[in-house]
């Protein structure tokens, strides 16, 4: 009978913790779904420093995160290649784990896990995860930006 | 070919008379045939050695009839398969002596008139009535107008677009054969695999300089503003299917020359540029086969052979560079993707350091050839924004940069992640990597679109399986990926994954496993894939000299490059190649051997044209040969072909290693007799053909259809028409020629009771025909015995301390040796350490018995054990359960542990005391 008390105050003080965070503060879904993230970033991690890379033209590249777990990836205002025709937008599917600490891209056949490292309502800072592990990948960081 | 039916499909047309009712007489005569076994039909068994001598087979017609290789014909060494050399004072004009080498052929195509021939309808060669009769290039190339009765040209191998796929799988081939071979010890034939590797890498390195020169002679000869090419040359476009609008070819090549520019070509043939193929007309000549009218080779098929520039015939003359962006002959990015694969296996199996040694004597590290082809050619897409293939120099010398298009394959925006990963794998560990990583935008286009795309998912799954660990991918995914294969006919990939990423869970085996991979090498022709429309020889396009005897066995899934394109029937109505006459090279099958051998071989591989360096001959049939195994010297030998069947067998060829002299050699067999006098051995082997019958399937179902002759609006279904599939067999007869000589080895171990004497070969060869006699002798008292040892324990417990004779006999076919040895023995005392009894294991080494005893120290005799017994068992010495539970009754008891594996066990004996006795034995066999 004290275990079962035990529990129940344990658990009682849990559900208090979580429902006693500040309404005000957003969670990493809401600040993801927030509006579309009009720049990306590419870092590779060089002798303990990321250093930017990638071309411009796709700096501007768009991401928008959906409250129904797509997520719409198009290639920007600036075409990398006008010679060719403008690519259509991908649409994928998005979601987050490991107390949405772990954003996962999902794609048709496949998938991608970054680290959140930062969100805020105007940066993402997160490091690709290497596949079938739980080590952050050293050497790619993605910045979006809006 | 056996014609089984008068009435079969070809033969129905001939005899109008057979009639409906025939279909059943048909079906119940194939039941006979193979019932009565009146007709010869070889058992269709399929093996590891089946597979072995079926690889070999292929090997044997790939090199022979699809690749030119730069070796040395009389030493045996390789040049440098380049033979580059430039006029002096000249900047543009090159000259490459062995044009083409290196590369493998995709097809050998049959036809009458080279119909098909990919280049000849360029440059107006061959004129349009005729595909390759032009009478304006006559003394060139002609063919059909030669006089009557003079044998017609027909035939022309294919070095065209796909050339450099079949390089991918060339690499594939030869760098799993390399492991293999040294898996086996055979480094001698791993030499020369090295060399070959070399070889194909050294044909990219000479197409990439091809390519400078065409540039450069391009750059050299345009005028301020002219046009790189002054005409579009095509406005092919895509269907509506295709995503991107259907561009037309070739659109960027309007760019304007900007003279001021002077292009300097980079001549190290990495610059990641580069044509297709560089096989020239002529290249047939080493190609061609006079003796077998199917493999005559009268043309070289793909565009460079096509390409006239010589200002001394006839013809017209073209630039260069113009004409292979007018043919598609450049690289693309599909051709980029299976280049890449096979410099994988490259990385995958080739030492960092190995070298090849040219007859010239210059080195050259293949891994690292391997690793710098990838990043020119990876490193030169990754750097340009636009994610094209550019036309080098264009970016400086054009008003605009010229990029090869969405059709020509030049734009890699789907496939460039796949290519910069892939290009990581290659380089991992190498000193210069490609300082790059695939942005997130490549990789969600890569994911995103190459993933959707129709026309890009076979190369989304290509390169997922090249760079990809899958097995670290979601089991979801993986589900996805092997069903991707499965539909794509390219299961091999799933093979090829577990081999590039050793460890972790196995996709091969989600589709199957090695049964499914058995299956589909067993299911695979011996005379190597092909295919035969069933209009040969009649359809009046192509109607001409067909050469007879033309047989192919059409086995779906085996028409040529069975992992390449849609992976759809060529045969399929939408095939390019639908209707054309073709042998594949087989690298499709032996690239799949291979892998099958590394994932699940059970028996070592080697080349048996090096039989005797072999370990073992397990994979080919040395029980096919009956005769002595061993021959004294002087003496000769009569061998025969065990089953010998002169209906079953053809063309029989009877071999010898160098030191065997045959006489009196027959079709069933020969005499073999070693022409040296010394211990040594050799071997007598015979290759022989026999026959399978298979069906002839001219599409993929079962029977054919043709018009009822009662009732020609009914069509009726018949049975397509059986012949024979020819498979290459080799026996083997290994032998030796007995001079042996032997000595006695003593190990003697008092404290442990082991006292033994084992007949240790010094000379000649191992073989298992000796017979050995064994007697030792203390003080009066003999023991004897037979085999490669003799335990003599039991004499020491009754003498003890001594002088000891021991006498060894072996008798051989031919001699006997004798030999003899005393020496004195003082026994272990008290034993030491005050134990009262040790356990004794006897023989130790042991294959499927031993024999235990407890052995009293104190005392030296053999101690007294209880009826009830005493527990025993047996565990490996690094621990782990009892694999041997059971109990010692008597002394000298016999335990079986034949269900060990080789290695070593201690063994426990629970006679009471705090501690069980214990020693450790082990197990060799």
């Amino acid at each position: 009978m004290k275990n079962l008390l035990f529990c129940i105050t344990l658990t009682f003080a849990l559900l208090v913790s979580c429902s006693s965070k500040n309404s005000d503060e957003m969670s990493n879904a809401e600040l993801l779904t927030l509006g579309i993230w009009t720049r990306t970033l590419d870092f590779e991690n060089k002798n303990g420093t990321f250093v930017e890379y990638g071309f411009d033209c796709y700096k501007d590249n768009r991401w928008e995160f959906k409250a129904d777990g797509k997520v719409i990836y198009d290639d920007g205002p600036v075409d990398c290649d006008p010679d060719t025709p403008p690519l259509d937008p991908i649409e994928l599917g998005w979601s987050l784990e490991n107390n949405d600490q772990q954003l996962i891209i999902q794609f048709p056949f496949d998938e991608a896990k970054y680290s959140i490292v930062e969100l805020n309502g105007s940066k993402l800072v997160m490091d690709e995860i290497e596949p079938g592990t739980a080590n952050t990948i050293t050497n790619h960081r993605v910045i979006l930006e809006r | 070919m056996y014609l089984l039916f008068p009435c079969s499909r070809g033969i129905s047309s001939v005899f109008p008379n057979c009639f409906r009712g025939l279909q059943f007489i048909q079906i119940l005569l194939i039941m006979l045939y193979y019932l009565s076994g009146a007709i010869p039909l070889k058992a269709q068994t399929c093996s590891e050695a089946t597979l072995f001598q079926k690889y070999w087979q292929y090997k044997k017609t790939y090199e022979k009839h699809f690749i030119v290789q730069d070796r040395d014909p009389v030493f045996g060494c390789i040049n440098d398969g380049i033979g580059f050399s430039q006029a002096s004072g000249t900047t543009s004009s090159c000259n490459f002596e062995k044009q083409g080498y290196g590369l493998p052929a995709t097809h050998h195509v049959i036809s009458p008139v080279g119909w098909g021939m990919p280049g000849a309808e360029i440059n107006e060669r061959f004129g349009n009535d005729h595909p390759l009769k032009d009478v304006d290039c006559g003394g060139t190339l002609s063919y059909g107008d030669e006089p009557p009765g003079t044998p017609r040209k027909h035939n022309f191998i294919d070095f065209g677009s796909e050339t450099l796929t079949q390089l991918g799988w060339h690499f594939v081939t030869l760098a799993t054969e390399y492991e293999l071979l040294g898996r086996s010890g055979q480094v001698e034939q791993q030499k020369k695999v090295l060399e070959e590797i070399f070889l194909g890498l050294q044909a990219i390195r000479r197409l990439d300089m091809q390519a400078q020169c065409m540039l450069k002679e391009m750059y050299d000869t345009r005028n301020q503003g002219q046009l790189i090419c002054d005409k579009p040359y095509t406005t092919t476009k895509w269907g509506d299917k295709n995503p991107f609008n259907s561009p037309p070819c070739h659109k960027n090549f309007d760019a304007k020359i900007n003279t001021d520019c002077n292009y300097t070509p980079d001549m190290s043939g990495y610059s990641g540029f580069m044509i297709r193929s560089d096989a020239p007309q002529g290249l047939d000549e080493l190609l061609h086969d006079p003796t077998d009218e199917t493999w005559h080779v009268d043309a070289v098929g793909g565009s460079f052979g096509g390409l006239n520039n010589d200002p001394t015939d006839n013809c017209d003359d073209v630039d260069p560079f113009c004409f292979m962006a007018s043919t598609q002959h450049f690289l693309s990015h599909d051709q980029i993707i299976n280049l890449l694969y096979g410099l994988s296996f490259i990385k995958r199996y080739i030492p960092e350091n190995v070298e090849v040694t040219l007859c010239d004597g210059t080195k050259h590290k293949v891994l690292e050839m391997a690793q710098k082809t990838s990043h020119g050619i990876v490193g030169s897409i990754a750097a340009d924004p636009e994610l094209h293939i550019t036309i080098p120099g264009s970016r400086a010398c054009c008003n605009k940069v010229a990029k090869l298009s969405i059709c020509e394959g030049g734009w890699t925006v789907t496939t460039a992640y796949g290519l910069i990963k892939t290009d990581e794998y290659i380089q991992e560990g190498s000193l210069s990597p490609l300082q790059t990583i695939g942005n997130v935008g490549t990789q969600l286009a890569f994911e995103g679109l190459g993933a959707n795309f129709k026309n890009g998912r076979d190369f989304y799954l290509k390169q997922s399986c090249n760079f990809k660990d899958l097995s670290e991918v979601s089991n979801l995914n993986q589900s996805k990926i092997v069903d991707m294969a499965d539909k794509a006919n390219k299961e091999i990939l799933l093979l090829g994954n577990d081999l590039l990423f050793p460890g972790g869970e196995s996709m091969a085996e989600k589709i199957g496993g090695k049964e499914y991979f058995m299956g589909l090498l067993c299911d695979a022709p011996c005379s190597g894939p092909c295919m035969k429309p069933d209009d040969y020889g009649t359809n009046p396009w192509q109607a001409g000299n067909w050469p007879e005897g033309f047989e192919c066995p059409n086995t779906p899934g085996w028409k040529g490059n069975r992992w390449d394109g849609t992976g759809t029937d060529p045969q399929a109505p939408d095939s390019p190649v639908r209707g054309q006459s073709r042998k594949g090279n087989g690298l499709d099958y032996m690239a799949l051997f291979n892998m099958y051998m590394l994932q699940y071989g059970t028996s070592g591989f080697y080349n048996p044209n090096d039989p005797e360096k072999s370990p073992n001959l397990s994979l080919q049939n040395t029980n096919g040969i009956l005769g002595p195994s061993v021959l004294c010297v002087g003496e000769t030998g009569n061998y025969i072909l065990d089953n010998y069947n002169s209906s079953l067998m053809s063309d029989i060829q009877w071999n010898s290693s160098a030191n065997i002299g045959l006489t009196n050699t027959v079709p069933v067999g020969t005499n073999a007799k070693f022409n040296v006098n010394v211990p040594t051995s050799g071997s007598v082997s015979v290759e022989y053909q026999t026959t399978k019958l298979m069906l002839q399937n001219y599409n993929l179902s079962s029977f054919s259809l043709v018009k009822d002759p009662d009732d020609p609006t009914n069509w009726i279904q018949v049975p397509h028409d059986l012949f024979t599939d020819n498979c290459a067999n080799q026996d083997v007869k290994p032998i030796i020629q007995e001079g042996s000589q032997f000595e006695i080895k003593l190990t003697l171990e008092p404290c442990s009771w082991n006292y033994i004497a084992t007949a240790l070969q010094t000379g000649g060869f191992p073989s298992d025909h000796y017979t050995y006699k064994w007697k030792v002798t203390c003080e009066n008292e003999t023991i004897t015995g037979t085999g490669p040892f003799i335990d003599f324990y039991e004499l020491v417990i009754t003498h003890r301390s001594g002088q000891y004779t021991i006498e060894l006999e072996v008798n051989g076919k031919c001699t006997v040796f004798k030999s003899s040895k005393t020496i004195d023995i003082e026994d272990c005392g008290n034993g030491g350490g005050g134990i009262e009894s040790i356990i004794r294991v006897n023989p130790n080494p042991a294959q499927e018995w031993i024999s235990v005893s407890l052995i009293r120290t104190d005392s030296q005799q053999l101690d007294e054990i209880p009826t009830s017994g005493y527990p025993l068992n047996i565990r490996r010495v690094n621990g782990g359960s009892n694999l041997i539970n059971t109990k010692l009754s008597n002394n000298g008891q016999n335990i079986n542990v034949g269900s060990l594996p080789n290695g070593y066990y201690n063994i426990y004996l629970n006679t009471g005391n705090i501690q069980p006795l214990s020693t450790t034995f082990v197990i060799a066999r």
